[in-house]
């Protein structure tokens, strides 16, 4: 092999090699640059790139536009920034369980609502979430739905709200890189994104999840559903589309449904907390259980390795609310409120409708009456319609 | 700066680009430059340190010239030897020392109060020091002619492609080097890249994926079980010759393209037949210095029978405290030395396998060679547990937990999937063997070696992790 040391080859003139490998290297790189370039043209152009700042501009001009990232859902950055953006008097926060309220549901205050179903994962961020709020954000109502796992002592918490909080602020090199390899290992996506880079951003979807799917957050930070809904009454069967099935992680006690025997007494007593602080800032909070499917129910009823954390778990909740002065709903099982297993789009999600009747049932209580103006309407009229089905309520809009 | 980041590509493209136009004062002075550029990235301070001591290693040069006294003679090395060494120990060994006296004098009932210092390991350390220790030894020994031109001394030192982490290339090679203006050679070009491209494939694919599967065990060895700990010593073994033989590749094209050679660092370390070859396969610029420098002086093979017995375990001790300020360093030397003494009396031949292709010469290796292999990665492997383990007595614990658990329980792996880096790493270098760099795939049409060129490129965009894991060496 001869050596980097060698003079040149006999007669070649240094400068003309010089050029010639360099043409070569250059043609080489053509192909990756170009994959390159335009990987990096699509995450511009369908929003995947873009920072949350952009985003909440984009649907501040547009109210019809749905954003969700197929790459990274950074869920806290953008549904926190919401909060503060919109200074809203009505929050619901939670996990993905308490997406499904919208604006148009409450009434005399729909504008001044936001939804931040997936911000709060854990009890911690919970914490987290009461503490970082500047007061001049304080939201007047609290609509803040627990999860049965949150109260598991087997179950960690998996985000640290800071942090994630302080995501989304620029698409770091590495977020660049995570996206153009989503993109290489979906090419249909990547294919579908490419044809349509011409027609730019005008598509009302930001983010490859939403262009792709249809689904997506609407400027008040509720979740359009990608799903379709059933059209007929055969098509009208539950389906738990959740991976794996939430059914499955309950019978197989893993997951989110470790066996438990009891409430975690240091979470409750964190959740205790937290209430007291609300309390003591004005804040009026409303508890919400979110369902399950009858059959995960029956599971957590009759399964030795979650029983008696279920039934601590149903006691307990209501329990600590009320010490507070504060309602909770609990919405556990579909069928108390007259719905099947058909309002949910998989063991752990109901749609619309059964938010709508969610919201019917806590009318029944004066304070939160007074903290919901125009409500009551708005739901009446919702369930009297004929076009509100099992996943979609007739919100008017 | 490191070899695997973006800023290193630009850095290397500025290089590149300024370099070759250049005359040869012009390119030694561009190599100056760069090379403080490189290390000052991470600390502008020790950039200074390397400078003052390179300084005082190139005076010592100057003085070992004029002077004729062996007396005096002997004084200007010791002063290189101290001043270099002396920041080696300061900076590397200070508190090691300090500990270890302290634990000591507590086995007798003395808590004398010692003193630790908060101190930065200057990356490269070892390696730098090596490097400017073999041009005064061999200027002392007249083996070498002095330096006159300061630049050519410092670009010497300070080139950065083997800066860092070697490989440390003697004086008397790589000097003359920078004698001549050096021209672009295209012959040699295509090779540097490919070379560079196999370094960033092992390092940010292999050795980075096998990083996770190392420390998850390492670092929980309570709680990790013997099976999954054998698991994890596999994949740092791995890891380790991928890490650095990855850097080396990187460093060795790097130089290429600069029209500079460096030594060849690891010839197929793990196709090894036996202890001695390994060491003849494995860092072997390091084992090229310690014989140089520390066993033939200290009379090598050629002295009594059980003092050539103890050079060989000095030596050994010497290269595993070289790598670190620990107990579990100096017990990996220790193996090594008597695995290297217990073959070398049991198979005197086997140490000059090193020579020969790895593993013989058909595609398929008979058994014997096949099963000498398999056992001769098992010791180093066996080896690498006190390399990696954070004490002598974690180490001892992981071997008592892999011993119980291998004899008693059925196998069972986390991260099993990735194992499949360890075949492609084995697939490739064994058919490759042959030569150098294992990429070496110029008897292929253009469009198969593009797109082999293609299919590495690809991996590395697709798999490396997108955490920066440091390479494993910049800390020695």
């Amino acid at each position: 092999m001869p050596t980097a040391a060698t003079v040149l080859v006999a007669g070649q003139p240094s400068r003309h090699a010089l050029r010639r490998f360099l043409s070569h290297l250059f043609a080489f790189s053509v192909l990756p640059g170009a994959l390159l370039l335009l990987g990096e043209s699509v995450l511009q152009v369908s929003g995947e790139a873009w920072s949350v700042d952009r985003v909440f501009a984009f649907q501040r001009a547009h109210p019809d536009s749905l954003y969700l990232s197929g790459i990274d859902q950074t869920f806290y950055a953008y549904k926190y920034r919401g909060i503060v953006e919109k200074n809203a008097s009505i929050v619901v926060a939670g996990s993905s369980r308490v997406m499904k309220f919208r604006s148009p549901m409450f009434g005399d205050r729909a504008d001044s609502f936001y939804n931040a179903g997936g911000m709060l994962n854990s009890l911690r961020d919970v914490r987290d979430f009461c503490y970082a709020l500047p007061s001049s954000r304080r939201p007047d109502v609290l609509l803040l739905g627990i999860d049965l796992w949150w109260l598991n002592e087997n179950v960690s918490p998996v985000f640290s709200f800071p942090e994630e909080i302080a995501r989304g602020a620029d698409f770091s090199f590495d977020e660049h890189i995570a996206g153009i390899r989503w993109l290489l290992r979906h090419p249909g996506a990547f294919a579908q994104e490419s044809i349509a880079l011409p027609r730019g951003t005008k598509r009302m979807a930001i983010g490859i999840s939403a262009r792709e799917k249809g689904g997506g957050f609407r400027p008040d930070g509720s979740f359009k559903s990608a799903w379709q809904t059933p059209r007929s009454e055969k098509e009208w069967v539950f389906v738990d589309r959740e991976t794996p099935p939430t059914i499955d992680r309950v019978k197989n006690a893993y997951a989110n449904f470790p066996p438990a025997n009891r409430v975690a007494p240091d979470r409750l007593a964190l959740l205790d907390s937290v209430l007291a602080r609300y309390a003591q800032n004005g804040v009026f909070v409303i508890g919400y259980l979110p369902p399950f499917s009858s059959e995960v129910v029956g599971q957590l009823q009759v399964d030795a390795r979650h029983s008696l954390f279920w039934v601590e778990f149903r006691r307990a909740m209501p329990e600590v609310f009320r010490r507070h002065g504060f309602p909770l709903i609990d919405a556990s099982d579909v069928a108390s409120f007259g719905m099947d297993d058909r309002a949910m789009s998989d063991g752990l999600h109901a749609e619309e409708a059964f938010q709508v009747r969610v919201l019917k049932a806590l009318l029944r209580d004066e304070r939160v009456r007074a903290h919901f103006p125009g409500v009551e309407a708005v739901v009446d009229r919702a369930l009297a319609s004929p076009r509100t089905n099992y996943w979609d309520a007739d919100l008017g809009s | 700066m490191v070899f695997t980041s973006l800023i290193f590509i630009v850095f290397f493209i500025i290089v590149f680009g300024l370099y070759w136009p250049l005359g040869k004062d012009g390119q030694n002075r561009l190599i100056v430059l760069s090379g403080l550029v490189f290390y000052g990235w991470w600390d502008w301070r020790f950039a200074l340190l390397l400078l003052f001591t390179t300084g005082i290693d190139f005076m010592v040069g100057l003085a070992l010239e004029k002077e004729e006294r062996e007396g005096r003679r002997r004084a200007w090395l010791v002063l290189s030897l101290v001043t270099n060494l002396g920041v080696l120990a300061l900076f590397k060994y200070f508190n090691f020392f300090s500990d270890s006296f302290a634990r000591f004098s507590g086995l007798f009932g003395l808590h004398p109060s010692t003193l630790t210092l908060k101190i930065v390991l200057p990356m490269g350390i070892s390696f730098y020091t090596f490097q400017a220790l073999s041009y005064t030894i061999d200027v002392y020994r007249r083996q070498l002619h002095t330096v006159h031109d300061p630049v050519r001394y410092f670009g010497f030192i300070l080139f950065f492609p083997h800066l860092v982490a070697g490989p440390i290339v003697r004086a008397k090679n790589l000097l003359g080097q920078f004698n001549a203006r050096r021209v672009f050679n295209p012959a040699t070009a295509p090779d540097a890249l490919r070379q560079m491209l196999w370094g960033f494939f092992i390092k940010v694919v292999i050795a980075d994926n096998l990083a996770v599967v190392v420390s998850d065990a390492y670092d929980h060895v309570g709680s990790t079980s013997g099976w999954q700990l054998l698991y994890a010593t596999v994949c740092f073994a791995i890891q380790i010759y991928c890490d650095f033989a990855g850097y080396t590749h990187i460093a060795i094209g790097c130089a290429r393209l600069l029209g500079i050679d460096l030594m060849r660092n690891f010839a197929y370390p793990y196709f090894s037949r036996s202890i001695p070859e390994f060491w003849g396969r494995w860092h072997i610029s390091l084992t090229t210095w310690f014989r140089e420098y520390l066993y033939h002086p200290l009379g090598g093979n050629r002295v009594a029978y059980r003092r050539w017995l103890l050079n060989i375990l000095i030596v050994f001790i010497v290269s595993g405290f070289w790598h670190g300020a620990n107990w579990t360093f100096v017990v990996w030397g220790l193996l090594h030395g008597v695995l290297y003494i217990v073959y070398s009396l049991a198979w005197p031949d086997s140490r000059g396998m090193a020579a020969e292709t790895p593993g013989g010469t058909s595609l398929v290796p008979s058994l014997s060679s096949f099963l000498q292999i398999a056992l001769t990665f098992s010791l180093t492997c066996l080896a690498w547990i006190f390399f990696r383990a954070a004490s002598v007595t974690d180490g001892l614990v992981i071997l008592r937990k892999i011993a119980s658990d291998v004899a008693t329980t059925a196998p069972a792996f986390a991260y099993k999937q990735r194992a499949v880096w360890i075949v492609v790493l084995f697939a490739i270098e064994w058919i490759q063997r042959h030569h150098a760099n294992p990429l070496h795939v110029d008897p292929l049409p253009r469009a198969v070696r593009w797109s082999l060129y293609y299919a590495f490129a690809t991996a590395i965009f697709m798999f490396a992790p997108l955490h920066h894991t440091p390479f494993i060496y910049f800390q020695f």
